[in-house]
C-alpha cells in the first residue's frame, strides 16, 4: 500500500484493490449511514458531516490548487491525532513521524476509493495503525522481551508467590496530574510489543475485539488474553509508583477497597 | 473453574474455594462482565477471605482507569499542532508523488 514519493503510480486497479483491503469501506454511497458513527477514535476535529463531505470533495478537486490547500488542511486537522496513535504503537518519535507521512501520502493516493461507508477519520485511523503494524512487523529484530517477569507467579497450591501490596486510596484523585500520566505512558512504552499493540488497540483506541483480532490477525481469544496480561504487566510496572508505603510500612493488612 | 481447596476458608467452609491463580486468571472477563453468574460468585466468595486478591482487583480496575487518563484531552485542550518541519515534508511527499502520476 506504500509507494515510494517519485515512483510512478501503479495502475489505478490495483491501487484501489490494496486500499480496499486495507480500508473498511468497499461499497457504498455517503448517506446517512456514514450518520450511524461507529466509536471513535478519540474525539473527531471534523465538526460535521458536511464539513467533512466539502473536505472530501476538495481533496477530490482537479485544480491542483484547490486540492493542494485541501490536503494540507487535512495535515494540520488530523495530523496530530494520527500521528499519536502511531506513536502509541510504535514509541519512537522518528518511527511515528516516518509512518504518519506514509499515512498522508496513502490518503492521498486512495482517496478516490473512499467510499464513505466510515467517517473519514475512521478509515484515515485504519490506514494509520495498518502502517505502524507493518513497520513494526518488518523492523522486528531483537528478541521480544519476555512478559513473564511481569506477570505474577504462583505457588503450587495456587497462592501467589508474595501477596498483593494495596496502592494508595490517592490513586484515584492522582489520574489528572500530568506527571501520573506521563509516568503511565512511558510504562505503556516500555511493555513488550505484542503486548503493547493489543493494549493500545483496545484499551486507548478503544477497539473492540473482533476488529482488534482482525487487524491483528489474532483470534478473538487470543486477543483477550494477552490484554489480560499486557494489563497485568502494565500493573507490574506501575506498582512501586502507586503502593501504600505508609500500610506496608506499618505492617498492617491491606485496606479492602 | 474447578474449585479447590483454599488454606484460609473458614472451617465451617460449605464449600471449597478457587484459588488466587484461576482468580487473577479469570480478572479480564471479571471486569468486563463477562463472567457468568456461578463465576462471578465464586469470585466474590474468594474476595471475602482474600486481601491479597482485593489489592489485586483494585490495582487492576485502577490500572485500566489510568491507561485512560493517560491520554485523554482535557474538554477545551486543542491538540498541539505537529512540528511545522514534519508538515512541510509531508506536503513535499505529496507533491513528489503528485507529479509522478
Amino acid at each position: 500500500m506504500k509507494d515510494e514519493p517519485g515512483t510512478p503510480a501503479a495502475e489505478p486497479e490495483a491501487e484501489c484493490a490494496q486500499a480496499a483491503a486495507k480500508a473498511p469501506s468497499a461499497s457504498g454511497e455517503v448517506d446517512a449511514r456514514a450518520a450511524a458513527v461507529e466509536p471513535q477514535p478519540g474525539s473527531d476535529p471534523a465538526r460535521s458531516l458536511s464539513e467533512e463531505s466539502a473536505l472530501i470533495a476538495a481533496l477530490r478537486d482537479h485544480d491542483p490548487k484547490k486540492e493542494s490547500q485541501a490536503y494540507e488542511r487535512l495535515i494540520r486537522t488530523y495530523g496530530t491525532q494520527l500521528l499519536t496513535v502511531a506513536r502509541q504503537l510504535l514509541v519512537s518519535e522518528a518511527d511515528a513521524q516516518d509512518v504518519l507521512q506514509e499515512t498522508f501520502l496513502s490518503i492521498f493516493l486512495h482517496i478516490g476509493t473512499f467510499a464513505g461507508d466510515s467517517r473519514l477519520l475512521t478509515w484515515m485511523h485504519r490506514i494509520v495503525v495498518n502502517a505502524a503494524l507493518m513497520r513494526l512487523r518488518t523492523q522486528r529484530r531483537k528478541a521480544e522481551q519476555s512478559i513473564d517477569e511481569l506477570l505474577p507467579s504462583y505457588r503450587e497450591d495456587g497462592h501467589q508467590v508474595s501477596d498483593t501490596l494495596p496502592w494508595r486510596a490517592s490513586v484515584a484523585s492522582e489520574l489528572e496530574d500530568e506527571q501520573t500520566r506521563a509516568l503511565v505512558r512511558q510504562a505503556i512504552d516500555k511493555l513488550p510489543e505484542s503486548y503493547r499493540t493489543v493494549l493500545v488497540l483496545r484499551d486507548i483506541q478503544e477497539l473492540d475485539t473482533q476488529e482488534t483480532a482482525q487487524i491483528l490477525g489474532l483470534t478473538q481469544g487470543a486477543v483477550k488474553v494477552r490484554l489480560h496480561r499486557a494489563r497485568q504487566a502494565l500493573r507490574k510496572l506501575l506498582e512501586p509508583h502507586f503502593i501504600d508505603l505508609a500500610a506496608v510500612r506499618s505492617g498492617l493488612p491491606p485496606v479492602s477497597s | 473453574m474447578d474449585p479447590s481447596d483454599k488454606e484460609n476458608a473458614a472451617a465451617s467452609a460449605p464449600s471449597k474455594y478457587i484459588t488466587c491463580r484461576q482468580l487473577i486468571d479469570f480478572l479480564g472477563d471479571y471486569v468486563a462482565d463477562e463472567l457468568a453468574a456461578g463465576d462471578q460468585h465464586e469470585i466474590a466468595r474468594h474476595l471475602a477471605v482474600c486481601p491479597s486478591c482485593v489489592a489485586y482487583l483494585d490495582s487492576y480496575a485502577q490500572t485500566i482507569r489510568l491507561e485512560h487518563a493517560a491520554y485523554s484531552e482535557p474538554p477545551s485542550a486543542q491538540p498541539a499542532p505537529l512540528p511545522e518541519e514534519l508538515v512541510r515534508r509531508i506536503l513535499l511527499a505529496r507533491s513528489r508523488a503528485a507529479s509522478a502520476r
